[in-house]
């Protein structure tokens, strides 16, 4: 067999043998035509167009359904649902110090779009889930059984949990620490102590890889705590102490939510849901109302007012009330984050109407509609006076507002950087956490030391609200500038805007290991989490201390 | 469909055709060039696997070395024996590269740690049914769909100017079966992506 020559040619030639697109060569081979006939190219044309086409097209995925989203013009027009609040949560069982409950995840399916079921997932099938309302000093038992589907019935994905009650010191084992998972048959049952002054605390998922979703899918409720202090003001209480879970959602065209996280950036929807209501109105008397607005998005930020140009007065932050309250005409508000707020309708006239709108902050995915929020309708009925005012001083000697820079034993940096499509941490993401078994802590306070941590965003393409979890903390300032007013108080998540720098003041009050993420919950899912260690000579004890149990329940709640 | 025909026609752009028993150089060496950019980008990949799973990088750089010793070999004058064989090792890749991009290889996701965005490299969490990691509808997240990128498209455009040049080596009869057999394949694929676009 002859070998193939090896003499040159001119390089046009080479060029239009790449090209493969001339015909008629007849180079010879054994006495044999060597060429490419039209037939030929016409096979390899076909082959390779397939070969092309596939894998561009990338939608034979297995397990991934292509969705189209819901037209909007099928959204109901804002302001034309009633709004409603989340149910409260009733114990199992009481004894002279705990209240024991009981709660169940499962599969529900919802009207959320009129004339449309959307499949969700709710704590006891509710969306949002029901609100516990404890007081300080009485512990809290709360067994979550996961009877949730083995798989998610779009994303494919085994939907284990861990719970997290967000604004508590609960000890490690019981704070949702994200790898200590409970898989679909399996149940935990959580121990909260109760003993922080009194705030609005929300109880949501925090499993691993998939936190955002499970969130999305309805696994969030709000947890009252009351204290002495906070019953004694004369605050709004009872009926006009009204929760507002602010969340968004996009729809698929059957009804299904619709997943895009936007290469991993965050999810945004064109619907904004308030108590899992769009847009809806609430008839209100002509009085003042307390709103304990959560922002249970899974990416998006508000910036609240009132299209009355009326003030927003925020009493409280995600540690509880502030030293004194704060007028706002607008505040910023990040996922996660909570803010009390009262605002008086007592000199509107009956049949006004005042919107709360949403001025986006940058960086989010706006739609036609995610400028507003809900819409109060002012009504002549009668109500009770009591509990009516706002106090010039709240809670002024909150030991976590009275920290400042000179009290701290060091100096910590957290840089917020996305790398090679990583969110991380500096650096670290939470597979690193995985990879070192548990052990990397980007800090290690000793129990009761003060530190002050500098929080960086070197971005201006986006913005995290970052979560530590376990303390309060103080804002001391942001770029070098005082705190907005809207967060003068104690707080759990810092709003680290585009290009920010905010440094915070706290002491390490507990033991063990605790978190450090964003709570975009995409960026967290991918991966921007980390942690720390409050070191102490004895009871430390491991997030994995206690872990879930399988189904049937053991009878011993 | 009569080679004779085309064997008769002479491409304007390349002069007179070459005297009888004379090599296709120019196709050999083109078809080595690009062999040679298809070794280089899967050496080149071949470094980001071995985080996830150190015998897909073993097999990258099997694949690279071979397609470098292919191109070094058709620079020279390949002996036309092994044409046929590396017509079938390139549509192999070709094959294997499709099934990567659209139902996944039984494989860690390929490329996917630290520089793409399915970066959960471990298929199993601890205590966790399966990897837990959704699978967004149209992203291939979370499987072992592998993304396509710039790098993958150039080589697999590479791959398949390799093939046509390798297959325009052959002699007649063979050039005819494999090009059916490419042809039916083609085909099946066609029909596939019709039915995931039109569906
Ligand atoms: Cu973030």
């Amino acid at each position: 067999m002859p070998e193939l020559g090896c003499r040159s040619r001119e390089f046009s030639q080479v060029a239009n043998a790449v090209g493969g697109l001339r015909l008629g060569w007849t180079d010879m081979l054994e006495g044999e035509t060597m060429s490419l006939s039209r037939r030929d190219l016409m096979k390899l044309g076909v082959v390779g167009g397939a070969a092309l086409a596939l894998p561009l097209e990338r939608t034979v995925s297995a397990g991934s359904i292509a969705q189209s989203r819901l037209a909007s013009s099928r959204l109901p027009p804002p302001f034309t649902l009633p709004f409603r609040v989340p149910e409260p949560l009733r114990p199992y069982r009481t004894d002279a110090t705990t209240d024991f409950y009981k709660v169940y995840m499962k599969p529900l399916q919802a009207e959320v779009i009129p004339g449309l079921r959307t499949p969700l997932w709710g704590y006891n099938g509710l969306v949002p889930g029901p609100t516990v309302r404890v007081s300080q000093g009485r512990r809290t038992v709360m067994r979550q059984v996961n009877n949730l589907p083995g798989r998610h019935p779009i994303l494919n994905y085994t939907p284990w949990t861990s719970v997290h009650l967000h604004g508590s010191a609960s000890l490690p084992q019981y704070d949702g620490y994200a790898s200590d998972i409970t898989n679909p048959g399996q149940y935990k049952d959580y121990v909260y102590p109760n003993t922080q002054t009194a705030r609005t605390l929300w109880y949501h998922d925090h499993g691993l890889h998939h936190t955002a979703e499970n969130v999305l899918m309805g696994l969030a409720a709000q947890y009252q705590l009351t204290d002495s202090l906070e019953q004694s003001l004369p605050i709004p209480h009872g009926d006009y102490d009204v929760p507002l879970l602010v969340s968004d959602a996009m729809f698929a065209s059957d009804g299904s939510l619709f997943f895009d996280n936007h290469d991993e950036s965050g999810m945004y929807g064109d619907v904004i849901l308030v108590n899992g209501v769009p847009w809806p109105t609430m008839k209100v008397k002509r009085r003042r109302y307390r709103f304990r607005i959560l922002n249970a998005s899974v990416s998006r930020s508000y910036q609240w007012s009132l299209d009355s140009g009326d003030v927003l007065t925020v009493i409280a932050t995600d540690g509880g009330l502030m030293p004194y309250p704060q007028k706002v005409q607008r505040f910023r508000h990040g996922a996660a984050e909570r803010y009390e707020v009262i605002i008086d309708f007592s000199k509107m006239p009956v049949g006004r109407r005042v919107v709360l709108r949403n001025t986006s902050p940058k960086n989010n995915i706006d739609y036609v509609n995610t400028n507003k929020v809900m819409a109060f309708d002012v009504v002549g009925d009668d109500f009770d006076p009591a509990a009516n005012s706002v106090p010039d001083v709240l809670n002024p000697t909150n030991p976590t507002m009275l920290l400042t820079a000179r009290d701290a034993v060091r100096t910590r940096r957290l840089d917020m950087v996305r790398e090679h499509g990583r969110w991380t941490i500096n650096g670290h993401t939470w597979d690193d956490v995985v990879k070192s078994k548990f052990s990397l802590v980007e800090a290690d306070p000793r129990e009761g030391d003060v530190e002050v941590w500098e929080i960086r965003n070197p971005s201006g393409g986006w913005f995290h609200p970052v979560h530590i979890h376990l303390i309060d903390f103080r804002i001391l300032d942001r770029n070098g500038r005082p705190p907005m007013p809207h967060e003068l108080g104690p707080k759990d998540v810092v709003y680290v805007g585009e290009n920010e720098t905010v440094r915070v003041v706290a002491r390490f009050e507990g033991r063990g290991k605790y978190m450090i993420h964003c709570h975009n919950l995409v960026h967290e899912d991918h991966d921007m989490m980390t942690q720390f260690v409050v070191r102490a000579d004895q009871d430390v004890f491991d997030p994995f201390s206690d872990p879930c149990k399988s189904l049937p329940e053991a009878n011993d709640l | 469909m009569s080679t004779s025909t085309s064997a008769r026609r002479t491409d304007p752009g390349t002069g007179p055709p070459p005297p009888a028993g004379a090599v296709p150089v120019s196709r050999s060496r083109a078809a080595a060039a690009l062999c040679c950019v298809a070794g280089l980008v899967h050496l080149l990949v071949a470094r980001e696997h071995v985080e996830v799973w150190a015998l897909a990088a073993f097999f990258f750089i099997t694949v690279s070395a071979g397609q470098l010793w292919l191109a070094q070999a058709l620079w020279r004058g390949l002996n036309a024996r092994l044409v046929p064989a590396a017509v079938l090792l390139t549509s192999g890749l070709v094959a294997l590269y499709v099934l990567s991009r659209t139902i996944g290889l039984p494989i860690p996701a390929a490329g996917e740690v630290g520089l793409s965005e399915s970066h959960h490299a471990g298929p199993q969490v601890p205590g966790g049914q399966g990897n837990g990691v959704p699978v967004l509808p149209g992203s291939g997240a979370g499987t072992a769909i592998a993304t396509v990128g710039p790098l993958d498209l150039v080589c697999l455009v590479a791959q398949l100017g390799a093939l046509a040049l390798l297959v325009g080596l052959l002699p007649a009869g063979q050039r005819r079966s494999l090009g059916n057999l490419l042809l039916a394949v083609g085909l099946c694929g066609w029909v596939v992506w019709g039915l995931v676009h039109f569906t």
